[in-house]
């Protein structure tokens, strides 16, 4: 691991069975570096994001994460359906100390900066796949995350939505200076400003042109 | 579309009100083709419900002594069930080594509990509520472990990458998905002590409903024993309307 790397996979390697997931994979990625990584379904790409959220141990070789708190826009939304908009924000906030006040202040200033202000007492059945949505990137850009784990985060909403959000994002990233890895099928809807881009395909990760 | 899930709503208490009507009418139809001694007709039933009901001595030596006991009984039943359907939701061994007592509880007649804990704890308050109890405590225990066995692991993935502290996972995860399907044992569990709690004052019990229920039996007072039926059934069904249901509604409402 480089002095400087917020995340690192060193020599990872992964294996389901006979299907070898990754193997003898590297990757340093610095504070504040924006990481896209494409690739086939079923490359592997959002295992290796829950490896560097700690929630999978690779097989063979370590990830080392410096950076803490932690920001994760999973592939569906994962709210919590019996608490409203604004709770599952502020959950996730209360859960890193903040006071509830203001951790509910804060939830409704990052559901305002999404265009969700006037949901926040919704029930997330209440409201749309592309709404819910957009409540799990506020969630995880509330935490003023040092590492964003972003699993297609924008699937689910719609073109124009798609591009407004992905620029709230971005904006957002370049306050907090968050380290991100970025996983998408498409490189369209990478993040701007994005610095590198890596392809997942059998096991192996390739630099690949933005 | 607001008016037809009104209109469906208030439909159910008619439905239910029609319901109780039904029975009613059909309780009167056997009655008129039975002997009073077998099934007496509703009027009497409920003349002499209302004689016990107006009865001070009945509501100090029976009726308050039987609430009391299925209090108690549902009490130790959720301690009970809830305390070990919680540990063992979450800890599968743990499951595994209550689960041959909640087989002996669940498959065992009611009736051979009742006799074994009469020989164990002898007559009266303590016999009652510990099988009340032990009938009630296995109900919520399958519940509550199935249900906190089945919390969406999407959602625990989630509350381990925003570092919810246990308690938090405890209690804004675990306890609110678990809580509909608590509450609907919980239904089924107090039903079931009402039933029992009777059951083992008739056998067992020198006061309570089952006792009079006992009495009312021997000396043939066959009104009476329908009046103390209807009386058990409304106790149970005003404990599971006005406050089970409703809890159970409120819950519900709120998990997906």
């Amino acid at each position: 691991m480089t002095e400087k790397a917020a995340v690192a996979f060193e020599n990872v390697s992964m294996a389901f069975g006979r299907h070898i997931l990754f193997e003898n994979l590297s990757l340093d990625i610095a504070p504040g570096q924006v990481v896209g990584i494409q690739g086939p379904s079923g490359a592997g790409k959002s295992t290796l994001l829950k490896m560097a959220a700690g929630l999978i141990r690779p097989g063979k070789g370590r990830v080392l994460v410096h950076a803490n708190p932690l920001g994760y826009v999973f592939q569906e939304p994962r709210l919590l359906g019996w608490y409203t908009a604004l709770k599952n924000i502020s959950l996730a906030l209360e859960a890193t100390g903040m006071p509830g006040d203001i951790a509910k202040q804060t939830a409704l200033r990052f559901l305002k900066d999404l265009d969700l202000a006037e949901f926040e007492a919704h029930y997330p059945r209440e409201l749309s796949g592309g709404m819910n949505q957009r409540i799990s990137i506020a969630r995880a850009l509330s935490v003023s995350p040092e590492l964003l784990l972003l699993d297609e985060p924008f699937t689910g909403l719609d073109p124009a939505l798609k591009d407004r959000v992905r620029e709230q994002v971005r904006a957002m990233v370049a306050t907090t200076k968050a380290c991100v890895i970025h996983v998408t099928h498409s490189k369209q809807e990478l993040l701007p400003g994005t610095h590198a881009l890596f392809t997942l395909d059998k096991g192996r990760l390739y630099p690949d042109t933005l | 579309m607001k008016w037809f899930l009104r209109f469906r709503f208030r439909g159910t208490y008619v439905f239910g009100g029609l319901g109780i009507l039904g029975l009613f009418l059909a309780w009167h139809h056997v009655s008129c083709a039975f002997s009073g001694l077998v099934v007496p007709v509703p009027r009497e039933t409920l003349a002499a419900a209302a004689r016990l009901l107006f009865d001070a001595g009945f509501w100090i030596d029976h009726f308050w002594v039987s609430l009391r006991r299925m209090g108690l009984a549902l009490g130790a039943g959720i301690l009970a069930g809830g305390t070990l359907g919680l540990v063992a939701g979450l800890v599968p061994q743990v499951r595994a080594l209550v689960e041959p007592v909640r087989w002996i509880l669940t498959t065992v007649p009611g009736v051979v509990i009742v006799i074994v804990f009469m020989l164990w704890f002898g007559m009266g308050d303590a016999m009652v509520i510990s099988i009340a109890a032990s009938m009630g405590a296995p109900i919520i225990f399958v519940n509550l472990a199935d249900a906190l066995g089945r919390v969406d692991h999407h959602l625990l993935e989630m509350a381990r990458v925003y570092r919810f502290s246990l308690k938090m996972r405890l209690v804004k995860v675990y306890a609110m998905a678990a809580a509909g399907p608590f509450f609907s044992a919980l239904v089924i569990a107090g039903g079931n002590i009402v039933r029992v709690s009777v059951l083992a004052e008739v056998m067992g019990a020198d006061k309570g409903i089952g006792h009079c229920m006992c009495l009312a039996r021997t000396q043939l007072d066959t009104p009476v024993l329908y009046a103390l039926a209807l009386i058990s059934m409304c106790v149970a069904g005003a404990v599971e309307f006005f406050i089970f249901r409703p809890l159970e509604r409120r819950m519900k409402g709120r998990c997906p």
